[in-house]
């Protein structure tokens, strides 16, 4: 009976710090969710779109793996059970992307792949300030697009001429330029 | 001043409380795996009638435009090819870019998908896209076996393509086109 009573205590413990832990990271408590809780206590159930955070870790179209780090909160021995969520792996912490300009930078990441190692757990002192820190407008939270910046420079330097018996004068602009291909008639 | 460069945070929106996928223009999309498109662009392509994909490079066009904030034909080529190229890859059409033949355009893209042996689908994307952009209408045709595709004019269109069917090369093409008159 004593053993029962304990693993209940443990399991109320567990919900609690579940749910610190979800308002900290600013989601709503709601009726669904408490009843997530329950059932699954890591699950990274979101109200709605806007704050939505994949449980998933990996999507086919893969997702801003910073904003969605910062949204869940890894599995770590002393303060959540195993879900069945468990067996997707958390993506590793990348840094923001940064909109570099087209041709600078080293080569993109795109993201974690399904081998890739589980990152290192972020303490509750480093997960939290993030959290506070995130600017309440803007882009929503939780999900958005994986970085891809673009290696190498699509025009970077200028018009790439390949001359054939002639040389074509640059033009200023996209219709322009296209235009000529499109006034192109047999000869 | 630098042209804005193409901002791909927060492109797509995934929601599991409605199941839906958007880009951040509200458009809703679906995220389909290569094989499975390469059966619908090779029945297309079996029927003669992509016209679906020319139209869904129609609204890889709008995005484009979308992303510039302004209509493309005015602007500087390296902006709007910038954004075109960095739209496609998002959409995991590969990788775009331009090259000039005198005065026709090539249009190169590396790393596509497996689709289809002829590429006319990823043709008909590109035409639709160009399309758009240029608010006339744009023709794009494989022009060899390396991912490089012609932009022309509908009324030489069929032309061109009989001398890529008969093994002409970009060059012996693009030489035997001339400008128009109006020019």
């Amino acid at each position: 009976m004593n053993a029962q009573v304990q693993k209940l205590e443990a399991l109320l413990d567990r919900v609690q710090r579940n749910r610190r832990l979800e308002r900290a990271q600013g989601f709503g408590a709601t009726a669904e969710a408490a009843r997530l809780d329950s059932e699954h206590p890591v699950y990274d159930h979101a109200p709605h779109s806007d704050s939505a955070a994949s449980p998933f870790g990996e999507q086919t179209v893969a997702v801003d793996s910073t904003e969605l780090a910062r949204s869940t909160v890894p599995p770590s021995a002393d303060n959540f059970e195993p879900s069945p969520f468990d067996a997707v792996a958390s993506p590793p912490v990348e840094d923001a992307f940064d909109p570099m300009p087209f041709g600078s930078g080293p080569p993109p990441d795109f993201g974690p792949t399904s081998s890739a190692p589980p990152p290192p757990a972020p303490s509750a002192d480093s997960l939290f300030p993030e959290v506070a820190s995130r600017p309440a407008s803007g882009r929503p939270a939780g999900v958005s697009v994986t970085p891809i910046a673009l290696q190498e420079p699509t025009w970077s330097h200028g018009p790439i001429a390949v001359v054939v018996g002639s040389v074509e004068a640059p033009a200023s602009s996209f219709g322009e330029l296209l235009g000529r291909s499109l006034a192109l008639r047999t000869r | 001043m630098a042209a804005p460069s193409f901002d791909p945070s927060g492109y797509f929106e995934f929601s599991l409380a409605t199941g839906a996928t958007q880009t951040r223009d509200g458009s809703r999309v679906i995220v389909l795996s290569d094989s499975a498109l390469a059966n619908l662009v090779g029945a297309a392509v079996e029927r003669g009638d992509v016209t679906a994909f020319r139209q869904l490079g129609k609204q890889v066009g709008e995005a484009v435009v979308r992303s510039l904030g302004r209509p493309a034909a005015g602007l500087p080529p390296e902006e709007v090819m910038g954004h075109a190229a960095s739209t496609l890859a998002l959409f995991g059409w590969g990788k775009l870019s331009i090259e000039r033949w005198g005065d026709a355009l090539i249009a190169t893209m590396s790393n596509l998908p497996l689709l289809n042996d002829s590429q006319l689908g990823v043709a008909a994307l590109l035409g639709g896209m160009f399309t758009y952009l240029m608010g006339d209408e744009v023709i794009t045709l494989p022009a060899d076996q390396n991912g490089r595709f012609i932009l022309v004019s509908p009324d030489v269109a069929e032309q061109v393509w009989e001398w890529y069917t008969n093994g002409d090369s970009i060059e012996s093409m693009v030489r035997r086109l001339g400008p128009s008159a109006r020019l």
